[in-house]
């Protein structure tokens, strides 16, 4: 199933979970808080074994391919990137990584800040299901073949199948060729 | 407001340090003398203040101190192979009769070295950029901004050593031979180092491509003829043997060594920075060979720089030498040069038409405020009731020209 519409399903079990509970007494958001803290940990530690594995193997097999176009930094056409698998692994990685890290700050500026409790249940599941579910996990640690939707690459998950997906980065010869040689580089920002 | 509330109290508390004496009346505060006064002040806000800025202070000298120990053991040991490769002048003259070894700019981040004098080399540059030491909280910022706005953060917190060498075409014989008589001829041979060929390391190759022109021009590919750490970036890839053809197996058994600091060894005549217009073009070519690293410390590794760059000048004189003595030898041959002068004249077309419709969208830029201004002007001159008839015969033509867009939608 797709795992965005998972967490939906996820998010509504667990909002009609926390509905059920008493979130103003002490021992549930201890036991809130624990289950939080044990699913961000769980999760990282998860993204860093994956981490040392791809550090392991050291696949230096040079990956080229065209990254889309970025429109909020004013790209009108897409970029080579021409990187190796290990390197474009960790930048992988490290992006979920630092998603832990973001959802963590927002997490304890709504939870020590703002005092609620709801959004940390809501959150206990879904750092840990994102880490089981992450493709450098599923090739690392899984063993899974980096084929079909594991191939390099990635494609960037859709809700609703191929509509509103975000575009896809280009392997084809021709537009590789086109982007390697294009002259691109050496553009110094103002 | 509830966030000040720290700063708030922080506030009230460095307040209250003097409470006592604030709280003496003027007649009580004229009584004390200056040293009783001074007794009487409490003075701990005023002790912390001062070693915050002795704190600051003590940074810096450090920061900038190390900065320049790391910078002399690096061009101390290029020195030595400098001495070694023979060249006349190594570092720069100053008023004393001691030789400056390198300069230092920006608080001791930027650092740079020349050497000339020599045979087939008119020049070798040493520039090395320093992180800046002396401010670590800028070195924090930098680094907790970059980590989530990547493309917002400059390249402050890149430590490298760049090295160009750039040849003269100068062949002679021996130390104690005359120069060439022919002019051309050293130019001539300059001209045949007009091509791209590049060693790229595997871990900075699109960081490579992105900051260097020149090699966004060039084909990647992965050999046999390298450590499994690097890929060649050449124009053709034919170009790409050079460095086995003048290096020999020994060249590859350096270029591991160097593969933990090596970002790229680069042969090249075009520049770095993409040149807008056609005189750009024409001013910034000049044939060269760049080797990038990061900031290398440690006899070993400066063992290994040294050798690269002695490599390279080998690559420099073996080349000179057959253009000058046998071009018929030379492993650059005319078709590979065509080949290259083919690529540069179709990029300097690229150049010219993207000037061009420039040049062509700032006329009609020009054209349409005329227009307005013209049309302003007529206006101006106009009666309330001509102005009126203007603008209702406007109006119908606009609404005439919608009539008509709509037929033809239709």
């Amino acid at each position: 199933m797709n795992p965005q519409i998972t967490n939906l399903a996820i998010m509504l079990i667990m909002m009609q979970v926390s509905r059920r509970l008493d979130m103003e007494d002490p021992t549930i958001v201890l036991y809130v808080r624990i289950a939080y803290g044990t699913s961000v940990a769980l999760a990282w530690t998860i993204y860093q074994l994956a981490r040392s594995k791809i550090v392991k193997t050291n696949d230096l097999t040079t990956l080229k391919y065209v990254a889309p176009a970025n429109a909020m930094a004013g790209e009108s056409e897409g970029k080579l990137q021409v990187t190796t698998v290990r390197d474009y692994d960790l930048k992988e990685l490290d992006s979920a990584i630092k998603s832990i890290y973001t959802g963590l700050a927002m997490m304890g500026f709504m939870h020590l800040y703002m005092k609620y409790t709801n959004p940390l249940l809501m959150q206990s599941i879904s750092p840990i299901k994102s880490a089981l579910e992450h493709n450098e996990v599923k090739i690392h640690l899984f063993g899974k073949p980096a084929a079909g939707d594991l191939k390099r690459p990635f494609k960037a998950p859709s809700m609703f199948g191929g509509f509103g997906a975000s575009p896809e980065a280009k392997t084809d010869k021709k537009s590789i060729e086109e982007a390697e040689t294009a002259g691109h580089g050496g553009v110094k920002s103002e | 407001m509830s966030f000040l509330e720290p700063i708030v109290k922080l506030s009230n508390a460095v307040n209250s340090i003097n409470e006592k004496y604030m709280a003496l009346t003027y007649q009580e505060q004229s009584d004390l003398t200056i040293f009783g006064r001074l007794r009487y002040y409490n003075w701990t806000f005023e002790a912390w203040a001062l070693g915050a800025v002795a704190l600051v202070y003590a940074t810096y000298l450090f920061g900038t101190r190390v900065n320049k120990s790391r910078a002399s053991q690096l061009f101390q040991a290029l020195a030595k192979g400098f001495e070694d490769l023979a060249f006349a002048k190594i570092g720069f003259s100053t008023n004393t009769a001691k030789n400056e070894l390198f300069v230092a700019e920006n608080n001791n981040t930027w650092f740079t070295s020349f050497v000339t004098g020599r045979a087939c080399i008119e020049s070798i540059t040493v520039r090395a950029h320093l992180l800046a030491r002396f401010n670590p909280m800028s070195i924090l910022m930098e680094k907790v901004l970059g980590l989530f706005f990547s493309s917002l953060v400059a390249d402050a917190l890149d430590e490298f050593v760049e090295v160009t060498i750039v040849p003269n075409g100068v062949y002679v014989t021996s130390s104690a031979a005359d120069l060439p008589k022919e002019t051309n001829a050293s130019a001539n041979v300059v001209s045949k180092f007009k091509f791209i060929s590049s060693i790229v390391n595997k871990g900075d190759m699109t960081k490579a491509r992105e900051d260097n022109y020149f090699l966004s021009l060039t084909h990647t590919s992965e050999s046999e003829k390298l450590p499994f750490e690097y890929v060649f970036m050449s124009e053709s890839n034919q170009l790409s043997s050079i460095f086995e053809h003048y290096g020999g197996p020994e060249f590859k058994q350096l270029l591991s060594r160097c593969a933990h600091f090596l970002s790229y060894v680069a042969f090249t005549d075009l520049p770095e920075e993409k040149p807008v217009t056609d005189k750009l073009w024409e001013r910034s070519q000049q044939p060269r060979c760049i080797i990038k690293t990061k900031m290398v410390t440690g006899s070993v590794d400066l063992a290994s720089l040294n050798e690269l760059i002695k490599a390279v000048v080998n690559i420099f004189d073996s080349a000179s030498q057959e253009y000058a003595q046998n071009p018929a030898k030379a492993f650059v041959t005319n078709d590979m040069l065509r080949k290259s002068a083919n690529l540069r004249s179709q990029e300097l077309a690229k150049i010219a038409k993207v000037m061009k419709q420039a040049e062509r969208d700032l006329l009609q830029e020009k054209k349409q405020d005329q227009e307005r201004e013209k049309r302003r002007d007529l206006r101006s001159k106009m009666s309330g009731e001509e102005q009126d008839r203007l603008e209702q015969k406007m109006r119908e033509k606009r609404e005439r020209r919608q009539r008509n867009r709509q037929k033809v939608r239709m």
